[in-house]
């Protein structure tokens, strides 16, 4: 959602900054008229400040922005920056501008909204702004205007820009995000523009038959210097990519969501017929190729408003709903295909318990949890973290602080060798608030992102799974089965409702070279995560006959503390390394029916404590990973003498490896591996009744108690594919799908033709590995609530050598 | 029981018409939701080897007052040039010296229709569960429904029960003794289902 | 390897009081219900037959590693090992003979539970060995004393005949009112080969029981102070009491030939019963496990603390006692001179509440013949000590 905002939001600033720059042009320029038709403008100028105005009666606000400084980049204040106009009247293009942009900055000062933007009475003494924004570049541009032939009213508009050697900053309280060596190449094609009605309103219609660009990013880094590169500072990576849009419209039309403002509808679809991707380069590269899809966006709306309780007033941008598509038919990282990828969003109003969430984002200057006594509140065990993160910047620090409400369901489907998983109508909605600003950490003498997450209250769900060959459709036509189960070992639940507050610093560089390090204390509380879920009476008819029953943790309070984790892209894929993680998961109550009036078992608490952990996800080898499931042999004949199944892989899959090192408790700093289970409870208050605990879990290398560099290894090879399914009631029977996917039947297994085989249902090929050298247990101990000690009744349990290995399949039950 | 007469009174009046079926998957859709997973495969400990391997430090002669090394792949153990490839779990249930142990395990299980999901006991209307009466104060509960393989295949599969001296074999003074062994190697059938869910007193 | 068990048996005592065979006292019976997870088992049906009786299944099923005092290997083969669900005429009629184990409104169960809950006080409301524990638990199925248990051991029992909770079949198999029950057929069949070539002194021994359940089996545990090692100091250890109650309507024993043929007369057991209670926490008596340093295992049931042991009540000095040395006391009996009446009461305690094993057989066939009943009732063990010796 927020990545979905921010990539809305970008083409937005941008047009408007540029909007202004044309204005300003003839204004404010040092123009020098050449001969014929060029223009060459030396350009060095500065404008105090620009106020922007949707006030009136009953609704709006101010955006103030200040110290608009334009000149060349090597001093904004002092040297001009040349542009040279060449402009043609031309019979068949019409109006032609050739412009060339010699090394340009567009430097703002500060942008700030309403009650936030201080007074000169103190000269701005109190001021908030959403940080400074330089932009430079230099390039060409070719723009052709015309007239529409026979009396046509509206203009058709050609133009192809490029722009090179360009950076943009942002910077909050002098500290800088670099996005570093821009590139940037744009063709439009026959662009009108009209003043249309649509029988109430009159418009700005903007048509969109052909658009395409292509860009690049050198590097993307948290740092004051020139560029990326210059200090020797690590770069999160660099991106490239093209897109072709056809058949699309921006429809503009005045007046805002509150008063006036505005409002705006438009549809983008990508040309499926041009190659658009996107490539992301940090040591090893991630493609995402054949990217196709479209978006509509209805009522997309900008005010700006007042008197929000937290942020006051802000800068409110909401849609009606956004609704589209995105697919990329090849998914590559670090060399490795990972098969095909496709989501379709619908993100629109809903009610949900009687609150209706809209798709809406308010944002304003300044960090609103700043300053003393300004931090956001909660639990006692937590609060000195939201201290610290709110402790670096003070009441008149330039950030943003923002308020986000979405309501989204979505299909995702992934596509691995022509079988297809449908996650089934993935259900979000929630609202919160949160900041973003640069900060400096003068350990690291590194600058970050500093991420602010301050109550936040989210809920998902998921329906289930559908399963199928990709041709069969499964989406639309299979039946909706279970099986969300095998995803729970990664830590996604088929339903999550939590409230989160937190902090998150982000830097740029992995651990080699560049990726991304983050550090960060999140707390959940008031969650309820699903283990497994039922929904009874699906599709009878009759939705309120729906009910989801299932195994859920309630009234959770997760606290979860990591440093160093880096991200890094390596050969062959994807690696988190988990430099030092504590959490303490404390599950109030697992119920079993009803998420909140269900039976429980009692109270879970699983506190984690690991050093140098890591998770990689990395593409499949194209070849020799045909397994036998259940059974011996070579291949295929073989393996089905001796009773197993010949799962046939393709070259498309994913490896997820994990390898984590449980740590010897830690008794200064409270941090520990620790299971426990609380039961007989009085009133349900956790610490008074018994208790189960598994004390001090930790993993060895096998030959004595402080050499831990193996930990706990597993690997997990997963294919989506098919699988053999036996009827319990008569195990000769195999169940064999239909042609088409939809139904299925019990077949004579011993006289399965080669035609039914390859009907059998899709599912997951799942080999695995568990490996550890040594698991200690330090103690299982007992505790009655009326004594401060427990008392201990196994006193070692160790786990030594351990290598499991499996192959299975799995499939969703239908 | 007036409710169990009754059935065997109308089972007389209908016998033929009943037959003694387990309920197809089809019937069962309409009653309740789609959950779960069905797993088949294979599950191995230790095949070819566990993770400690014979040239490591600490597992050498010299580092445990033994003959050959202790850990190894089962290869070396078949050549009789380290001592076990298992895997070993100890337990001590105090403070003195001295561990349960179940050792040297290794081998193979391999099943089909291991099933896990969330399942709502049906305790009235026309396909109710039989629990011999108790499913209908049940009704609507919700239990964690483990359906069992009809035939779980072992293939050498193989464990010792012992009681040690030490936690590790590699330790220095480390004495053993086997209480017996157990192998299994061939198909067991187990059926039904193993239904989980909580009582009593959170 | 082969090890030795000793038993080392102390003050082994059979209360005379009450030979009549009797249900287990109120007392006993007034269970702890789960607190925790339950399990049940629907539809069960557990087969491993092994290639000797010719079985569907290509099973070996041994336990090795026994060798018998000459040193030779001694391979016990599991041929047959099955739970199923009743009539399955000793094991050879399996198919869709299918039981549950456990009910849903009494379940096998994995708990914690809380020790005051489970200690009753003594009977100068001193502490007992259950205060302040939690105990974790994994139990059978348990007794009922509401009137809607059965008999425990009769295949044909109704509801209130007894305090069983896991009921036998009703009605008959294949007919649709048919219901399996929770009591199960099970069986074992062994065969012990001597030395692993099949000799003369190869023999098979074979357990059918029918109608087998086990309402009011548990094994508890929780932590605290012993002597688990005979040294004479107390160690921090896992303390355990354990009820293991078994009840079928009949037991057959026989021998037959490796392949289940050449049977020879079965010895029967009918309406078999055993109820047999390890540890006695709430006298302070909990069953130990220990490994010592060569290796060797002591298993101890705690004995009894003796007269003078802080946990055993005494009077407190002043304190105005309601009868006095030398007075009958409430059972009866004369007290010795200088017997501390609150002690007395105590011990007087524990012989009259503490836990007691049964065992009885209402009749036992031999080839046709009844040799009569047989029953063991009021066990109490005050002491116990199994220790293996490396011979």
């Amino acid at each position: 959602m927020k990545r979905f905002l921010a990539w809305t939001l970008a083409p937005l600033s941008l047009s408007a900054q540029a909007e202004l720059v044309g204005l300003d042009d003839a204004l404010m320029e040092d123009v020098t008229g050449q001969t014929g038709l060029t223009v060459e403008i030396h350009r060095q100028s500065e404008i105090s400040e620009i106020l922007y105005s949707d006030k009136d009666a009953t609704s709006g606000s101010i955006i103030d922005i200040k110290d608009i400084v334009m000149g060349d980049p090597t001093d904004v204040h002092n040297t001009q920056a040349r542009t040279v106009h060449l402009i043609d009247v031309d019979g068949n293009d019409g109006i032609v501008v050739r412009s060339i942009y010699d090394p340009t900055r567009i430097q703002i000062g500060s942008i700030s909204v309403g009650d936030h933007r201080g007074t000169p009475v103190d000269g701005y003494a109190t001021r908030q702004s959403f940080g400074t924004f330089i932009y430079d570049f230099e390039g060409t541009r070719e723009l052709k205007i015309q007239g529409r032939p026979y009396g046509d009213t509206g203009l058709t508009i050609n133009s192809s820009t490029t722009i090179t050697t360009s950076d943009m900053r942002w910077q909050t309280n002098g500290h800088t995000l670099l996005i570093d060596d821009l590139y940037y190449n744009s063709t439009l094609t026959d662009m009108t523009i009209d003043v249309m009605d649509d029988g109430s309103k009159a418009y700005l219609n903007f048509g969109i038959p052909s658009f395409s660009f292509d860009f690049s990013m050198g590097g993307l880094c948290f740092v004051e210097s020139v560029d990326c590169a210059a200090d020797g500072s690590d770069s999160f990576g660099s991106l490239t990519g093209a897109m072709a849009f056809r058949n699309s419209f921006v429809k503009v039309y005045g007046g805002g969501r509150n008063g006036r403002g505005i409002t705006m509808d438009s549809y983008f679809e990508l040309d499926s017929t041009m190659s658009n991707h996107l490539s992301y380069t940090d040591d090893h590269g991630v493609v995402i190729g054949n990217i196709s899809g479209a978006v509509t966006t209805s009522g997309l709306t900008f005010d700006v408003e007042t008197a929000d309780p937290v942020l006051r007033d802000h800068i409110a941008i909401q849609v009606d709903s956004v609704v589209g598509n995105f697919k990329s038919d090849s998914i590559v990282i670090g060399g490795l295909k990972f098969g095909q990828f496709e989501v379709e969003f619908d993100f629109s109003d809903g009610m949900h318990d009687l609150v209706t969430y809209q798709n809406k984002v308010k944002l304003a200057p300044g960090i609103a949890w700043a300053g003393a006594g300004n931090q956001p509140v909660v639990d006692a065990g937590f609060q000195t973290y939201m201290n610290d993160f709110y402790s670096g910047v003070t009441e008149t620090s330039d950030g943003i602080s923002l308020y986000a409400e979405w309501n989204v369901g979505l299909e995702a489907l992934y596509t691995d060798n022509e079988n297809t998983v449908n996650i089934s109508n993935f259900q979000s909605h929630g609202r919160g608030y949160a900041s973003v600003d640069m900060r400096y950490d003068s350990v690291k003498d590194k600058n970050y992102l500093a991420f602010g997450i301050v109550d936040y209250q989210g809920s998902y769900a998921i329906d289930g799974l559908k399963v199928g060959k990709a041709a069969n459709d499964p989406k639309n036509n299979a039946a909706l089965q279970g099986g969300t189960e095998l995803l729970l070992p990664l830590g996604i639940y088929p339903a999550y409702d939590f409230t989160m507050n937190g902090g998150v610093r982000i830097y740029t560089g992995g651990r080699t070279g560049s990726g991304l390090t983050m550090e960060g204390d999140i707390l959940v509380t008031d969650g309820t995560f699903a283990l497994s879920t039922n929904i009874l009476n699906y599709d009878d008819g009759n939705d309120t006959n729906d009910r989801v029953v299932g195994i859920w943790a309630d009234n959770v309070r997760y606290e979860y503390h990591f440093r160093d984790y880096t991200l890094d892209v390596e050969n062959q894929g994807i690696k988190l390394v988990q430099g030092e993680l504590w959490s303490d998961m404390d599950i109030g109550n697992l119920r079993w029916g009803d998420k909140e009036t269900g039976e429980s078992l009692g109270r879970i608490r699983l506190q984690r404590y690991q050093t140098d952990s890591t998770l990689e996800i990395r593409g499949a080898e194209p070849a020799g990973r045909d397994s036998c499931v259940g059974g011996t042999g070579a291949d295929a004949p073989t393996c089905e003498l001796d009773g197993g199944l010949w799962v046939d892989k393709g070259d498309q899959g994913l490896i997820i490896a994990l390898k984590q090192n449980w740590l010897q408790e830690n008794v200064a700093e409270g941090k520990r591996n620790q299971l426990l289970w609380e039961n007989n409870r009085s009133g349900g208050v956790n610490g008074t009744g018994t208790q189960l605990i598994l004390d001090n879990i930790h993993t060895t290398d096998g030959y004595n108690d402080t050499d831990n560099t193996f930990g706990m290894q597993i690997t997990l090879e997963v294919d989506v594919a098919p699988t053999k399914v036996v009827n319990k009631a008569n195990p000769s029977q195999e169940k064999i799908m239909s042609l088409d996917g939809t139904s299925y039947t019990y077949e004579d297994a011993a006289t399965l033709s080669e035609g039914q085989k390859a009907r059998r249902p899709i599912g997951f090929a799942v080999s695995s590995q568990f490996q550890v050298k040594e698991l200690n247990i330090d103690s299982i101990q007992l505790k009655h609530p009326n004594i401060a000690t427990p008392e201990t009744v196994v006193h070692d349990l160790s786990l030594q050598n351990f290598n499991i290995t499996s192959n299975l399949t799995a499939t969703p039950i239908q | 029981m007036i409710f169990k007469q009754g059935l065997v009174l109308s089972s007389l009046l209908c016998a033929s018409a009943w037959a003694m079926e387990p309920i197809g998957e089809e019937e069962l859709g309409n009653v309740s939701g789609q959950n779960g997973v069905y797993l088949s495969g294979d599950i191995a400990f230790n095949e070819l080897t566990g993770p400690l391997v014979s040239t490591d430090a600490g597992n050498q002669p010299a580092d445990t007052g033994q003959a050959i090394p202790v850990w190894g792949t089962c290869a070396e153990k078949e050549a009789g040039t380290v001592q076990r490839c298992g895997a070993r779990i100890a337990v001590s249930t105090n403070n003195t010296d001295g561990y349960f142990v179940l050792d040297e395990m290794r081998g193979k299980m391999s099943f089909e229709g291991l099933t896990l999901k969330a399942r709502e006991i049906v305790g009235s209307g026309s396909t109710p569960d039989d629990f011999g009466g108790d499913e209908v104060a049940f009704d609507g509960k919700t239990v964690l429904e483990i359906g069992l393989p009809n035939e779980v295949r072992f293939d050498q599969f193989e464990l010792t029960i012992a009681n040690s001296s030490h936690e590790r074999p590699t330790e220095m003074g480390y004495q053993q003794q086997n209480i017996f062994g157990v192998e299994i190697d061939g198909a067991i059938e187990m059926q039904g289902n193993l239904l989980v869910f909580p009582t009593g007193t959170p | 390897m082969d090890v030795r068990v000793l038993i080392t048996l102390s003050l082994f005592c059979m209360s005379p009081a009450a030979f009549a065979l009797q249900d287990l006292t109120e007392e006993e019976m007034v269970e702890v219900t789960g607190e925790g997870i339950a399990l049940v088992y629907e539809d069960y049906q557990f087969n491993a037959k092994g290639n000797e009786l010719g079985g569907t299944t290509d099973l070996t099923f041994r336990i090795t590693g026994i060798t018998e005092s000459n040193g030779n290997d001694v391979v016990v083969g599991l041929s047959h090992l099955y739970i199923a669900g009743p009539g399955t005429n000793l094991g050879s009629d399996l198919d869709g003979r299918v039981v549950n184990l456990g009910r849903l409104n009494n379940p096998y169960s994995i708990d914690m539970i809380d020790g005051n809950t489970l200690g009753y006080g003594t009977p100068a409301g001193n502490a007992d060995g259950w205060k302040d524990k939690a105990v974790l638990s994994i139990a059978a199925p348990t007794h009922v004393i509401d009137g809607s248990g059965y008999h425990c051991t009769d295949a044909n029992a109704t509801e209130g005949s007894g305090t069983c909770s896991s009921r036998p079949k009703v009605g008959n198999f294949g007919d649709f009112s048919y219901y399996h029950g929770e009591r199960a057929d099970i069986g074992i069949r062994l065969n012990n080969d001597f030395d692993g070539a099949g000799t003369a002194r190869d023999m098979n021994v074979n357990f059918h029981g029918q109608s087998v359940h086990f309402d009011g089996s548990y094994l508890r545990m929780w932590g605290g102070q012993a002597d688990v090692d005979s040294n004479g100091s107390d160690d921090q250890t896992m303390m355990m009491e354990a009820q293991i109650n078994v009840y079928a309507d009949k037991l057959i024993i026989n021998s037959c030939n490796f392949d289940g043929t050449g049977c020879g007369n079965n010895i029967e057991y009918d309406q078999f019963r055993l109820e047999l209670a390890l540890g006695d926490a709430k006298y302070h008596q909990p069953a130990t496990f220990d490994v010592n340093s060569s290796g060797n295992f002591v298993f101890k049931v705690q004995p009894l603390p003796s007269p003078g042991d802080s946990r055993v009540d005494s009077s407190v000095p002043g304190a105005t006692d309601t009868w006095t040395q030398g007075e009958i006391d409430p059972y009866g009996r004369r007290t010795d001179p200088g017997t501390d009446p609150a002690t007395y009461d105590w011990y007087a305690d524990y012989y009259a509440n503490g836990r007691k094993s049964n065992f009885s057989v209402d009749n036992m066939m031999v080839g046709g013949e009844n040799f009569g009943a047989s029953r063991i009732t009021n066990m109490q063990i005050q002491y116990l000590e199994v220790t293996s010796h490396d011979l």
